[in-house]
């Protein structure tokens, strides 16, 4: 009895009887979030294993088991398709001033740093776009004021105190009618724009 | 005690013996080049694993041996593996070419 689990000539439509090493492999995929060490394990036959898991745990693995690292990078390669579909997941895009050992694994943590960074400065940058647009709705906002503000830009002639002989008795007496009458014009004013409405002409109903 | 009879003995690192058919042994293509060495002696085969390693191992032969020819055209039981085994397995079963 030749016959072992790995069929050596190809046999097309007839199934291989599942290997120990598969059996195995599969078993531990299965319960991939408990594994904590591969210790001494060979690099090939962690590989489909690793294949599977995310840039955490892949980095836990090549923290406790070092001599995978040289062949691990391989699999960074893949983790930077996955988690950053929009950079370029080739490594001599950028060039290096020395040689890297781990040139995709380098590579992911770039782009991790970087989209931290943007994140942050997002954050920074959504701050004080919401801040700038609570600043112009405030301008337009309406408050109630305590009194009539007087368009400080127009220059008025402030009645003075009485001068001379005969003074000014209707400055002094804010309560005439005549003056009552003129704040409130003034007031009026302000707070309506001036329309340009055209004195009355009794010939426009001829135009 | 079957010495050149169709059986061979396993022996694992903590001294449990299996005692299997050398047909069924052969599955793997490690055993049966050791096997060869062992014509001489007392048909044993010294394994470094561990014993409940070892009865995995044994287990799975006999499994293989039993279905090997039904492959995936009947519908063959699932072979199941002790999780706390299987990073060890993989190892030895690596090891043993099966």
């Amino acid at each position: 009895m030749s016959d072992t689990s790995e069929v050596s000539e190809p046999t097309f439509g007839r199934p291989k009887f599942p290997s120990l090493v598969h059996l195995a492999t599969q078993t531990i995929s299965r319960h991939l979030t408990s594994l904590e060490d591969f210790g001494q394990t060979p690099y090939h036959l962690m590989e489909p294993i690793l294949k599977r898991m995310n840039a955490k745990q892949l980095s836990s693995m090549e923290e406790k088991s070092p001599h995978i690292v040289p062949q691990s990078d391989r699999l960074w390669s893949q983790l930077i398709e996955k988690d950053f579909p929009d950079r370029p997941h080739t490594a001599d895009v950028f060039s290096r001033t020395k040689p890297d050992a781990t040139p995709y694994r380098t590579l992911y943590h770039k782009y991790v740093t970087e989209r931290e960074a943007f994140r942050q400065d997002s954050a920074k940058r959504l701050r004080r776009i919401t801040q700038q647009l609570q600043n112009k709705k405030s301008e337009n906002k309406i408050i109630t004021v305590s009194g009539i503000l007087k368009d400080p830009t127009i220059k008025r002639r402030t009645y003075s105190s009485p001068r001379g002989s005969y003074g000014r008795q209707t400055a002094l007496n804010k309560s005439s009618i005549l003056n009552k009458a003129r704040r409130e014009l003034q007031g009026r004013n302000l707070i309506f724009s001036r329309q340009h409405v055209k004195p009355y002409s009794a010939y426009d109903a001829f135009k | 005690m079957d010495t050149s009879g169709a059986y061979v003995t396993l022996v694992s690192a903590d001294n449990h013996k299996f005692v299997v058919l050398k047909e069924v042994a052969s599955i793997s293509s490690v055993l049966r080049s050791t096997q060869g060495f062992e014509e001489g002696k007392t048909g044993k085969i010294s394994l470094d694993m561990d014993g409940d390693i070892l009865e995995c191992v044994v287990e799975y032969l006999y499994y293989h041996y039993k279905y090997k020819e039904q492959a995936e055209s009947g519908a063959i039981p699932e072979f199941h593996i002790p999780t706390h085994l299987a990073l060890e397995l993989l190892v030895k079963a690596d090891f043993l070419d099966i």
